[in-house]
């Protein structure tokens, strides 16, 4: 593997399992030294095990992104561990609520501030840490894991549709905001057959099918090769132009724009 | 153009007091209230055909860079937006009862553009486009939604819009259609959009004389 990404200091947050521990391994794999935030220390050791055997270097960070002095703390604490900070991906997700299919009439005010402190508010938390470690190493790469839901919104899903989306106005924003500081701010929108989609999509078959139709590739994407890779290789510093969008790693299922 | 009343609903943002002024003067029959209760009141009485509604969270707007926001100024003005619109869309709904009813929601064009100082207000604005679509596909065919983007300022008279900047050598910048759309060039989107609902919904245009042309 190419060290493309040599001398690099990135945080990803949500990097204890899936998607997230593949973006952490795949940075690390390009040279870049990798914090692994998660809110449970174990599996953030797990992922660091991982990055260390392939001969890379991570640290673990216990890292619950709705808590502002968590937050702010284990930021501070990598730039000074690896003297700079790089690259941030915002893709921590609290699972227990964003999965949660529900009608909107059993919705409440409470449920999607619950669903938000992790979304919205690690989102503004995790990037405000990072910006002034960025800003002083001359530049750097914001990352935001939205989805396809947050574009064709999603019956029964309703306030995650509405976060992804939400995330959209975040990034076009904060790219103009940081663009002349050398940051770029980016979002990526996954269809990617995680742990738990294989589970629901071997439950339900007839779905199953009807959803692998809309890939103009023919398959539903490898959270390694074809999300966390490609994310890789958008951190590198030839990206420099590349901001305010929202890209769709998707094989082709939502060919917009 | 369509027939019926429409109820222009304007929970903080008293702006669009200009788009019912504007509606009126095109012949609609036009009812105006600032909250969502007034509105579920005023639909008891009378269903309307379309109505015209614009959210924004009871802490206002805030012009401010995010590195200056605190965690509760941001959740206040970009989260509580969204949970606003969706109590208040749950209102409309349960008043509505069953009846047809197009709902054109109105909402900041920084958040299809983004703007440097309003981050929370372009997350705020797509966070609501983004429940504006995932309610269209569980409340059709009765309840059919359109999404008007306007230039921010309209609608928010607070904060100003950082916009392209000036090139002397070709002189102030201006959109195709020679101006930036005031209320009565929203007002007669709006109507359009009530009409357009009846063969489409969750659908999103720009009423911006042509600046940006997304996508």
């Amino acid at each position: 593997m190419s060290k493309t990404l040599a001398g690099k200091v990135a945080i990803v947050t949500g990097a204890g399992s899936g998607i997230g521990r593949e973006l952490a391994l795949a940075l690390a794999a390009r040279g870049a030294r990798v914090g692994v935030g998660v809110r449970r220390i174990e599996t953030g050791e797990e992922t660091v095990s991982l990055i260390t055997a392939s001969g890379g270097e991570a640290i673990p960070l216990a890292m619950d992104v709705s808590q502002e002095a968590v937050v702010e703390s284990g930021t501070a604490e990598i730039a000074r561990r690896f003297g700079r900070l790089d690259i941030l991906v915002h893709n921590a997700n609290d699972r227990s609520t964003s999965g949660v299919v529900a009608a909107d009439e059993n919705l409440t005010a409470e449920k999607w501030r619950d669903q938000s402190r992790i979304a919205l508010g690690g989102a503004f938390l995790t990037a405000r840490a990072a910006y002034p470690h960025m800003k002083a190493a001359g530049g750097g790469r914001v990352f935001l894991m939205s989805s396809t839901f947050g574009f064709h919104g999603a019956a029964m899903n309703t306030i995650y549709a509405s976060q992804k989306s939400a995330f959209r106005g975040f990034i076009k924003s904060l790219a103009r905001e940081w663009g002349r500081d050398g940051i770029t701010v980016n979002g990526i929108c996954p269809a990617a057959a995680t742990a738990p989609t294989k589970i629901f999509f071997d439950q339900n078959p007839p779905m199953r099918d009807a959803y692998m139709r809309k890939f103009a590739v023919g398959r539903m994407g490898d959270p390694r090769t074809d999300i966390a890779e490609a994310l890789a290789v958008l951190c590198m510093d030839e990206t420099s132009y590349l901001t305010g969008q929202v890209m769709f790693l998707d094989g082709g299922m939502y060919p917009w724009g | 153009m369509t027939q019926g009343s429409i109820l222009v609903c304007a929970p903080g943002t008293p702006s669009l007091g200009g788009l019912s002024d504007a509606l009126a003067g095109l012949g609609a029959a036009v009812r105006f209230t600032a909250d969502g209760e007034a509105a579920a009141a005023a639909i008891a009485l009378e269903k309307p055909r379309a109505i015209a509604l614009a959210q924004t969270a009871p802490g206002g707007t805030i012009r401010r860079r995010l590195v200056e926001q605190s965690l509760d100024e941001w959740m206040a003005h970009s989260d509580d937006s969204c949970i606003a619109l969706f109590e208040t869309l749950l209102a409309i709904r349960k008043a509505l009862d069953g009846s047809r009813c197009s709902i054109v929601l109105i909402g900041a064009g920084v958040g299809q553009t983004g703007a440097p100082g309003h981050v929370a207000l372009a997350t705020a604005a797509e966070g609501q486009r983004g429940l504006m679509k995932s309610i269209a596909r569980q409340w059709g065919p009765d309840i059919r939604f359109a999404w008007a983007s306007v230039w921010t300022p309209l609608l928010h008279p607070d904060v100003a819009e950082e916009v392209l900047p000036e090139q002397p050598e070709l002189g102030a910048y201006r959109p195709p259609l020679g101006a930036r759309p005031g209320w009565n060039d929203v007002a007669r989107a709006v109507l359009a959009l009530a009409d357009l609902a009846e063969v489409t919904t969750g659908q999103t245009i720009m009423i911006d004389g042509g600046e940006w042309m997304f996508p």
